[in-house]
Order: C-alpha cells, then sequence, then structure tokens
C-alpha cells in the first residue's frame, strides 16, 4: 500500500472514490464533485495535508481529508472501499493526518463519527482519541409552525451575514467544526433573525441559509447575559417565514439547553454522531 | 398527446436510486415481473421526471448525491397533482428511524435494503394496491 496527497487527483476523482467507499455505509451521504468541492472550500479541508491510499497498482483503496483552523484540525470524509477493508488502510491515513497535523502544532483534532459505524469508532479509540459529545442531524419537513403555544410578543431584527457571525462569535458552547464562524464565513448568505422578548428580557438569534428547496444552517444561540435562547419563538419566527422549505439542523450537540424547542416545532432526528478529540503537541481536552 | 409511459397496461415505477448496481437489481426485478421502470440518477432529474413523467408511484433513495431524499419527498409533496403519487423511500436507514421518516415526510411506507428480490415486486404492488399504508 501505498499514501499519496490527494492533490495528485482532480475533485471528480476523489469524489467517484469517496462515493464507492460510502456505498454500504449506514447513512450513505454521497456527493456530486461540486457539493465536495464546496465542502472543501467551507470547512477549510486542505487537500495538500489530505491523503489517498493505493494499492499495488495504484488503484484508489480509499480517502482521507484534513482540514485547518488556527490550532485546530478536523479528519473528515475518512473512507475505504468495502472489499479492501481490515487491511490497515485507514489506520494508515489516519496516521499521515495526525503526522500532518503534529508537525504544523496543532494542539487538537476532532473528527465525528455516525452512531453504530463500530469498525471507524473503534479505530479512533485506538488512535487515542476520546468522546467528547453526541451530535443530532435534525430534519423538518415543510410546514407552518404549530398554532400553540403563541410565542411572547417581542422585538424581531433580521440580521445580516455579518451580523450573524458576531452573534455566533459568543455561543457559550464550542459549536462543531461544520457551525463554527469560518464554516459559516465560508460558507456564505447565512442569514439570521435576532429576537428580544419584551415580557422575560430573554434575547437570541437563529442562523439559516436558504435556497429554493431547503434552509439549512440552522443554529440557535442566545445574547450574552441569556442562559436559554427563546428559541421556540426564534424558530416560530422562521418558519412563519420559510413555510414551503425543508430543514436540516446539523451537527446539533445534545446538550444544549434549547433542544426541546426543535421537538416542539417538528424536527425529527435523522441520525446522530459522536464528536471525538485528540489532543497533540501538549494540547488540553 | 399520448403519455409513452402509459401506453401499456403496466404501472410506470419511477425509481430515483444513485447507486447504479441497485437500480440495475430493482430495475431487473421490476421489468421482470411487468413493471415499466424509469430511472433517475440524481434527485434534480428525478423530480424533472416525476413532474414530466407521470409515473405511478415513486421509489425513492434517501442518500442522494444533490439533493437528498427528504428534501425530494418534500418538494413533491408539495406539488399540485403529485401528492397522490404513492411515494416510498428505499433506504438501508433503521427501521426506526425510515419509520419516523416516512411519518414525517407524508410518504406511504418504506422497503429495506438490501432488496429481497423475492418479496420486492410485491411490496411495490402493494403500495400501488394501497394495501401497506
Amino acid at each position: 500500500m501505498q499514501l499519496v496527497p490527494a492533490t495528485n487527483y482532480t475533485v471528480e476523482q476523489l469524489t467517484e472514490a469517496y462515493n464507492e467507499t460510502r456505498i454500504d455505509y449506514l447513512v450513505p451521504m454521497p456527493m456530486t464533485a461540486r457539493r465536495l468541492q464546496e465542502y472543501i472550500d467551507s470547512y477549510d479541508v486542505d487537500i495538500s495535508r489530505s491523503v489517498v491510499a493505493l494499492d499495488e497498482d495504484g488503484s484508489m483503496l480509499g480517502l482521507c481529508m484534513l482540514a485547518l483552523r488556527e490550532g485546530r484540525a478536523w479528519i473528515t470524509r475518512l473512507g475505504v472501499l468495502p472489499t479492501t477493508r481490515r487491511h490497515g488502510a485507514g489506520r494508515a491515513m489516519m496516521e499521515y493526518c495526525l503526522e500532518e497535523a503534529q508537525s504544523l502544532g496543532i494542539s487538537m483534532v476532532y473528527l465525528e463519527v455516525i452512531v453504530g459505524n463500530a469498525p471507524a469508532h473503534t479505530l479512533f479509540l485506538r488512535l487515542g482519541f476520546r468522546e467528547s459529545r453526541k451530535l443530532l442531524v435534525l430534519r423538518r419537513p415543510p410546514g407552518p409552525p404549530p398554532d400553540d403555544p403563541i410565542p411572547e410578543p417581542a422585538n424581531i431584527t433580521m440580521l445580516t451575514p455579518a451580523q450573524t457571525i458576531d452573534h455566533a462569535r459568543i455561543r457559550p458552547w464550542r459549536s462543531a467544526w461544520t457551525n463554527q464562524v469560518e464554516s459559516m464565513g465560508n460558507v456564505g448568505n447565512i442569514q439570521g433573525i435576532h429576537l428580544a422578548e419584551y415580557g422575560s428580557e430573554s434575547g437570541g438569534w437563529v442562523s439559516f441559509q436558504h435556497s429554493a428547496l431547503q434552509l439549512r444552517y440552522v443554529m440557535i444561540g442566545p445574547d450574552e447575559g441569556t442562559k436559554v435562547a427563546p428559541a421556540y419563538n426564534l424558530l416560530y419566527q422562521l418558519h412563519s417565514r420559510f413555510p414551503n422549505l425543508d430543514t436540516i439542523a446539523e451537527n446539533i450537540p445534545t446538550h444544549v439547553p434549547h433542544l426541546p424547542a426543535f421537538w416542539a416545532h417538528g424536527y425529527v432526528q435523522s441520525f446522530a454522531r459522536v464528536e471525538m478529540e485528540l489532543p497533540l503537541n501538549g494540547g488540553i481536552t | 398527446m399520448s403519455d409513452p409511459a402509459k401506453e401499456s397496461n403496466h404501472p410506470t415505477v419511477l425509481l430515483i436510486e444513485d447507486n447504479p448496481n441497485n437500480a440495475r437489481l430493482m430495475t431487473r426485478v421490476l421489468e421482470r415481473d411487468q413493471y415499466k421502470v424509469l430511472h433517475a440518477q440524481d434527485g434534480e432529474t428525478g423530480l424533472m421526471m416525476a413532474l414530466s413523467m407521470n409515473p405511478d408511484i415513486i421509489l425513492l433513495d434517501l442518500g442522494l448525491p444533490d439533493v437528498d431524499g427528504q428534501t425530494i419527498a418534500a418538494f413533491l409533496k408539495q406539488t399540485p397533482d403529485l401528492p397522490t403519487i404513492p411515494l416510498i423511500i428505499v433506504t438501508a436507514w433503521p427501521a426506526e428511524t425510515a419509520r419516523e421518516m416516512v411519518a414525517a415526510y407524508g410518504c406511504q411506507g418504506f422497503i429495506a435494503k438490501p432488496i429481497d428480490t423475492r418479496e420486492f415486486s410485491q411490496q411495490v404492488g402493494s403500495y400501488l394496491a394501497g394495501l401497506s399504508r
């Protein structure tokens, strides 16, 4: 087996390999080349530090991507062709990416694994990763918000993408990689709604990006000084404005206090991921 | 104008499935049992075919490369005339999750992957007849 930088391949070739590696996954999530390129750009994947595994004939066995942000890294899209698993390719590619991260002085590496993917989870534990928390991927089919209860009267303001990112900066929890402010900036056009309830004086924001068919990047956070964001009210405002769009809220940590508001608005759990982390270069969990 | 897909008495199945091996297998089984199969390998093509080809039933994979299955289902269910066409999810997801998605997105049911080639046509037929709802 040979490991080579992913830059030796086009995005189309990487996409084809990625889709092949995921063909039998619990949640396959295939991509087009355009979507993979967006993923690379949105999440700061460094293709020059990402890796492809080859067999002796030079055929692709799998790939593994490394994304980099200040002091931290994220490993993603790890996959090995179903017919060539359990021969060490996954571990070798992981070690390659970890060595890259180590050499760059990265202090913490994160990744996510879908709940139920036991072989990958076991591999990550053996490499020293520890579970940090559970993340939920939620879906909501189109429809208006519930009739009952009617939310508190509030002062409502639409936020520009820049204002939304400013609010997101002060979230009282660490966001999953895909939801961090760097991702929001890279994705672009993520707007928000801010709301301050007159009665309870609690305030908060919800972000979203809308296309013709979907609302994505739905995230909620409280204002400084507010313990729990008025999430029911925020989602009420959001879905009143976009009742015809399918909604995806991805990588919501299970410990966030506003989680019940999602259920109240008809969100259902699509699947769950376990986030794992590994300190490097003296990093502290 | 006559609809070529309706010229025979055989029910027309629109299969929205990106995996060529799965699509080939399902098509072979359904055609063996006298169904007419239209195949779309991504969500956008599937939407266009659903709107233009007037299928009798739609089999929908959830993991599609461009637009995922839930969003396709959401769109189809909101499109005038289409909500009456049975929309069946074909997925390898755990049954409990598949049931939740069926209920949330107003689909008529799901068929588990990998398909059982002995049962598949009958499952499709039951949904077509409204027996499995």
